[in-house]
Parts: C-alpha cells; structure tokens; sequence
C-alpha cells in the first residue's frame, strides 16, 4: 500500500495511472465496437446481444468500474495539467515550435470533447431521453428492438453527423496518446518503435471507422428500418 | 550582414525585464552568435550602459553552459547545435533575431540571459553518481561490457545537462535530462550497486524542484543538441517503475536533497 501510495505522489506515477486507466477504458471501447458490429449480423444478433447485457448480474458492477475509472482517469488528468502549467507560467514572447500551443492544448480538448460525447451518447441511447417514442417497441422473439432504434435515429442525417463528430474527436484523442501510453508504461523500445507507431494510427481508424459504419449505414438505407416511425429532425 | 536583436533584458530576479531591440552592423557571418552579443556588449561598455548577462564557458559545444531561447527554439533555429556553436551563416540578412532566457518556473532568471539551472545539479547530487574505490587505478578492460550495451551508454551519456529540453517542454518537465542520466549508469556494471537507489532519488527529486510531466510533445528532444533519444524517457519510465514495485528501496524514506537558497 506504501508502495503504491508513493508511486501515485510521483509524476511518473500518475503517468502510470493515466496510461492504465485510458487502457481500461479502451478495451471498453473494443468490446463496445465488437457488440455493436452484431448490428450486420441481424436485428435477433444485436438484440440478443443487448438483452443478455441487460439481464447479466455484472452489469452494474462493470458499469460502476468503468465510472470510477473514467472519474480516476478525469481525476488525474487535471491534476496533472495543473502541475503542468504550474511549471511554466511564463510563456516565451516569440513561440518558434509553432505546432507545440495546438497539441498541448489538443489533448486536454479533445479529452473534454470525448466527456461531452460520452455524455450525450449515453443520455441519448442509452437513457433513451429524445426517443421515448421508440422504447416500447419489441423484436419478434419479444427483446427491445435495439436494432430499430439505432436505425431510426440514424436514418435523418442530424444524429449520424453528431456522432461522427464525437468519433473524430475520440480518433484525435486516441490517436495522439497511444504511443504515449507505451512511453508511460515503459514498454516504448526503439526496437519495437516502428511497430508501436503504427498500431495507434491502425487501432484509432479501426475504431474511428468501425463505429462509423454504423450511422453511416443507417443513414444509407443499408440496414432495413424495423420500426416505421416519421423520422427525426431536418 | 546586418540585423535586428531583440533581448531580454532584466536587472535582478525580482523585475519585471522586457525585449530590448539592439541593431547590429557590418557583422561577419563567421561570426558566432555569442560573438555577436559579445559586440553588442563591447559597444553597450564604450557607452557606459550595463552589458547584457549570458551564460557561457567552452563556445565548443561540449559543456553545456550557454542556453538562451534563439526565436523560440532553445540553441536556435539549428539542429544538434548548441548556442555557441550557432554562426550567423545560419541566419538570414536583415532577420530580426530574438533572445530570450529559458523559461520554466523551476529556472527563475537570475539577471538578462541567466537563469539558475541548480534543480538539475541536485538531481545530479540525489543520484547520478557512482561509488568507486580509491587507489591505484584498475586495469584497462578488466570489466566487459558488450559493444552495443556501451555505444547506447555512451549515446546517453553525451547529455552535456545544458536544460534546453526544459526549456523546449511546455510542461518544463526534465524527463530527457534525468532519463539519459538514469540510462547512461543504468546500462553499464559500474552503476548496477546504486541502481535502484538512483532512478527513485533522481525521479522523485525531479518532481520535487517542480519540473512539469511529461506529456508526450517530444519538443526536448527535438531541441536536444545533442540528440539524446525520445525512447530513453520510456526506459527511464521502466526503471522507476521496476524499482516501485520491487525494490527494497523505495520502503525508505525519500531522499530530497536540501534547499541551498
């Protein structure tokens, strides 16, 4: 316990937590990807899929972990950018690495970015607020019709573009820190350096697009509506 | 050539300092840039001005005393280049050139150009040492170290500890600095005694003077004139790390070395 209290007080330490953290949170985000994938599989697929979520006893013990990670992740991360900026509060008059104000700044943004969207993502999909009208409708094997629910919301092209706009910001997110998280945790080796450089931009499109497609083959009529409903918005 | 210098100037620790614009003429580009400041100063001296305070020793590139913030850039615009081995070839004619000090909350400005770099020196002091035995000296060679295992010591240890990469880091955080110093002992027999010892003292006094985190911008190495590599800070990460979790010493209390104001 001394140990790990000491760690947590250093600043490599709190990289760790940050690193381990984000990578929690992450497999989230990949186990979240390959369940909704199911949605190509068939409407029975995904909503099987979310049922057996729903009546799973781990449910909420897994959903209470992941906020407590979330909220340590958060935690950290302004604690962390506290003591950064505390370091250098005078700034150079002439700034010669012209790119450095965006990415120090970027991380930090496109981490509120992610915040916002998780927020709105679960408010609005999960929660259901806004597509009350859509919650009573069943699948055939008597399931919640998860499958048209996704599908009618992303058949108007106001929510596909709020969600791909919150994708981009989770591919900027990810994208930049990957590597770090590498670095963090002591793994980055110039030995496996062209191979550890590649995965973060391989793994963020394989996530950006993988949730991507989604939306997008909604929107395109791809998917056949279950639920006829008049749709949303503009 | 002819140019325009703008320069930090600042009494004493407690002012408030400003650019101060000083054109110079007819200058040789062979000159170096600490020459030309050099001038600046022989001229501000006939005039009876105070001249300006800068940092300096070897003007060989091998000591790491000059700094400065030449455009932005700590040692200049230059790649591998430190300040004094800066040539005023490297510029273009007319350019107007500022120079600020290195700027981190941990390396107040003592007077102009200087600012006070002692946090590294006492990060040098918590660990970055050696214990040998006194005496006669040991023959040559008599302790083997693998060829590849002493040029990756050896690039480490061409840190010169001049600070740029914290001057460079938005963070101001001396990850570079501490992880070429931990690497260079870490990788050689000599330093296998004190080797947890030192990368828990050396990181843990690197927090203590107020450095900022790494957060992955890379700025330090880019400025580095001596190109001490980025992956060093992960392996700097792996030895702190190693010696949380297993080591003996880091049950003892922490080591902070003493303030001397």
């Amino acid at each position: 316990m001394f140990r790990l209290i000491r760690l947590l007080n250093t600043s490599i330490g709190k990289k760790l937590l940050m690193a381990v953290t984000g990578t929690l949170l992450l497999l989230f985000v990949i186990g979240h990807l390959i369940g909704n994938l199911t949605i190509f599989m068939s409407q029975n697929a995904l909503n099987s899929y979310a049922h057996w979520l729903q009546v799973n006893p781990m449910l909420w013990p897994v959903r209470l972990g992941l906020i407590f990670i979330l909220l340590l992740h958060i935690y950290t991360a302004v604690k962390l950018t506290r003591s950064n900026q505390h370091a250098r509060r005078t700034r150079y008059q002439k700034s010669g690495f012209h790119h450095s104000l965006f990415f120090s700044k970027h991380i930090v943004f496109s981490g509120l970015g992610v915040l916002l969207f998780i927020i709105f993502h679960i408010n609005h999909l999960t929660l259901g607020n806004g597509i009350s009208e859509l919650l009573p409708y069943l699948d055939p094997k008597g399931n919640p019709d998860i499958y048209g629910r996704v599908i009618h919301t992303f058949s108007t092209p106001l929510y596909p573009l709020l969600y791909l706009l919150g994708l981009i910001v989770l591919g900027f997110h990810l994208n930049h820190i990957l590597r770090g998280v590498f670095q963090s945790l002591g793994f980055y080796h110039d030995n496996y350096a062209p191979f550890l450089d590649f995965l973060a931009p391989a793994l963020t499109a394989i996530m950006v697009i993988g949730f991507a497609l989604i939306p997008l083959a909604a929107l395109s009529g791809l998917l056949t509506p279950t639920i006829v409903l008049p749709p949303y918005g503009p | 050539m002819n140019f325009t210098f703008r320069i930090w100037r600042q009494r004493t620790a407690a002012d408030k300092g400003q650019l101060v614009a000083y054109p110079v003429s007819d200058i040789s580009s062979d000159l170096s840039f600490l020459e030309v400041i050099d001038t600046i100063n022989e001229t501000l001296s006939s005039r009876g001005e105070e001249t300006i305070a800068f940092d300096m020793d070897c003007r060989e590139g091998i000591c790491g005393a000059c700094s400065l913030v030449i455009n932005g850039q700590p040692h200049g615009p230059e790649k591998e280049t430190t300040t004094c081995q800066l040539y005023m070839r490297h510029f273009s004619d007319g350019e107007t050139i500022t120079v600020e000090p290195y700027r981190a909350d941990s390396f107040p400005v003592i007077r102009d150009l200087v600012v006070d770099r002692s946090p590294l020196e006492r990060i040098i002091q918590a660990g970055g040492y050696i214990s040998v035995h006194t005496g006669e000296a040991g023959d040559a060679n008599a302790t083997l170290i693998p060829k590849h295992q002493a040029e990756l010591a050896f690039e480490a240890a061409s840190c010169i500890g001049c600070g740029a990469c914290v001057a460079a880091c938005p963070n101001a955080s001396a990850m570079l600095f501490v992880a070429a110093k931990v690497t260079q002992l870490a990788l050689l027999p000599q330093g296998q005694p004190e080797r947890l010892h030192r990368v828990i003292r050396m990181a843990e006094t690197m927090d203590h003077e107020g450095f900022g985190n790494c957060s992955n911008h890379y700025l330090c190495a880019e400025a580095c004139p001596k190109e001490i590599p980025i992956s060093l800070i992960a392996r700097l990460n792996r030895e702190f790390l190693a010696a949380a979790l297993v080591g003996q010493e880091f049950l003892e209390p922490p080591h902070h070395s003493v303030h001397h104001e």
